[in-house]
């Protein structure tokens, strides 16, 4: 999505820099490659590249019914309690391959690691300590992904550069989901748990329609 | 509530803003959220610009700005009989990263608040619904801006930020039902997607 966004700025910063090529070589880098990207440039031709981000939700929803106006003599209070822990690091080394005028064309060599911890707590409460039901969903999720790509970049000056990538990915993913569900009624209580354990392997490609991504990297 | 506050944040951009008075630029320019089109060549365009809100701001030589943009809309409808209005602010101070020619990249926090209500029904206390809805969230943007023509500069942001919203909605029937739903949301996430991104012109001088 950030792709749409930023070729707006290719738009508006033509022509390239072809002086860029041989601007002074700096050292560090920050940008964006689909979350806050840190660079630094180890030689003439290797980088290393650290990007993260986050993805957390926390909602806490309470629905009270009256059928009198008069708070207090509720009918049914329906709270709900969703979270979310969700975030990303991705380590990745680049490694250039050819220049020509303000375009650089690198090998990328990427690991990246997402975890996610979702619970979604649902609770009805007709009659507090005498008749309630709870479903508790609880998902852990992790992916490895490895990433082997290349990575064309334009020089917008001899700081500001523009590029995208594209290659193949592989992911490993591993889910946990475990369902717990109660029922009170008077005195009699039920209650089960269902634990459900799914393992993904996913092999695609990306970087054209759809899948691609423009960054922005500020050399300092 | 709302009013002081937007006095508050204008007084606190001013204050800072005189001391420097010779040694820096003013702006002014407008933000707005937008929306984008897909295209099959997976290019995009702007179809809908919304929200637009009214910055200002002052720069100094240094590298530092502070900023604030202000938005209020509201609509009526007969029809369906609701009532709507939302304002938003946003104050934020930046840093200067990095310059090199026409491209800056700014580093800027930011604090915000918007709120907004909605109603239908011409009393909605005993027929009708109310909803009303207030987010406060700090943000740490990345912006890279461009200077397009003279000193019209265009810019967007991508970055980090936490929120908290919290909705109220109460639904009243004539029969005397009643039902009210509070909800509150956290989190931390990133943002620079086509939903949520902005856009910024200003003029400095």
């Amino acid at each position: 999505m950030k792709t749409r966004m930023l070729i707006l700025f290719a738009v508006v910063s033509l022509p390239l820099s072809a002086a860029a090529a041989d601007a002074e070589p700096r050292s560090w880098a920050l940008g964006w490659a689909d979350g806050i990207t840190l660079r630094h440039q180890l030689t003439s031709d290797w980088d290393l590249n650290l990007a993260a981000g986050p993805n957390d939700r926390w909602e806490d929803t309470t629905v009270t019914s009256w059928d009198d106006g008069a708070v207090g003599d509720a009918l049914t209070t329906r709270p709900s309690d969703d979270k979310r822990e969700q975030g990303w690091v991705r380590l990745g080394a680049g490694r250039a391959l050819t220049a020509d005028g303000p375009f650089r064309l690198s090998g990328l060599l990427s690991l990246r690691y997402l975890w996610s911890r979702e619970q979604d707590l649902n609770q009805t409460i007709y009659d507090p300590g005498v008749d309630e039901s709870l479903r508790l969903v609880r998902t852990n999720r992790d992916d490895w992904s490895l990433d082997l790509g290349l990575r064309a970049a334009a020089a917008l000056s001899g700081r500001f550069w523009l590029e995208t990538r594209f290659g193949l990915l592989y992911t490993w993913r591993t889910t946990e989901s475990r369902t717990t569900t109660r029922r009170l009624q008077g005195s009699s209580y039920e209650e089960t748990v269902d634990v459900d354990v799914t393992k993904l392997k996913t092999f695609d490609d990306y970087g054209w329609y759809g899948t691609g991504s423009l960054d922005l990297v500020f050399w300092f | 509530m709302r009013a002081r506050l937007t006095v508050l944040v204008l007084l606190a951009a001013l204050a800072a803003a005189r001391p420097a008075a010779a040694a820096g630029t003013w702006l002014v320019g407008v933000e707005q959220d937008a929306a984008l089109m897909h295209l099959p060549c997976g290019c995009g365009v702007i179809i809908d610009l919304n929200d637009p809100a009214l910055l200002l701001g002052r720069r100094w030589d240094a590298g530092w700005s502070l900023t604030v943009s202000l938005s209020r809309s509201s609509s009526q409808a007969s029809g369906d009989g609701y009532d709507s209005v939302a304002r938003w602010t946003r104050l934020r101070a930046g840093r200067a990263l990095v310059r090199d020619g026409r491209w800056t990249l700014w580093l800027e926090l930011e604090g915000a608040n918007a709120w907004s209500e909605w109603t239908r029904g011409e009393d909605p206390a005993v027929d009708g619904v109310r909803e009303w809805r207030e987010t406060w969230s700090g943000a740490a943007r990345l912006r890279p801006e461009a200077r397009i023509w003279r000193e019209l500069r265009v810019s967007t942001s991508i970055g980090l930020q936490r929120l908290r919203t919290e909705r109220v909605t109460t639904t009243a029937a004539a029969e005397g039902a009643r039902t009210v739903s509070r909800t509150v949301v956290e989190g931390w996430s990133e943002f620079g997607d086509a939903s949520e991104y902005d856009l910024t012109f200003v003029w400095s001088f």
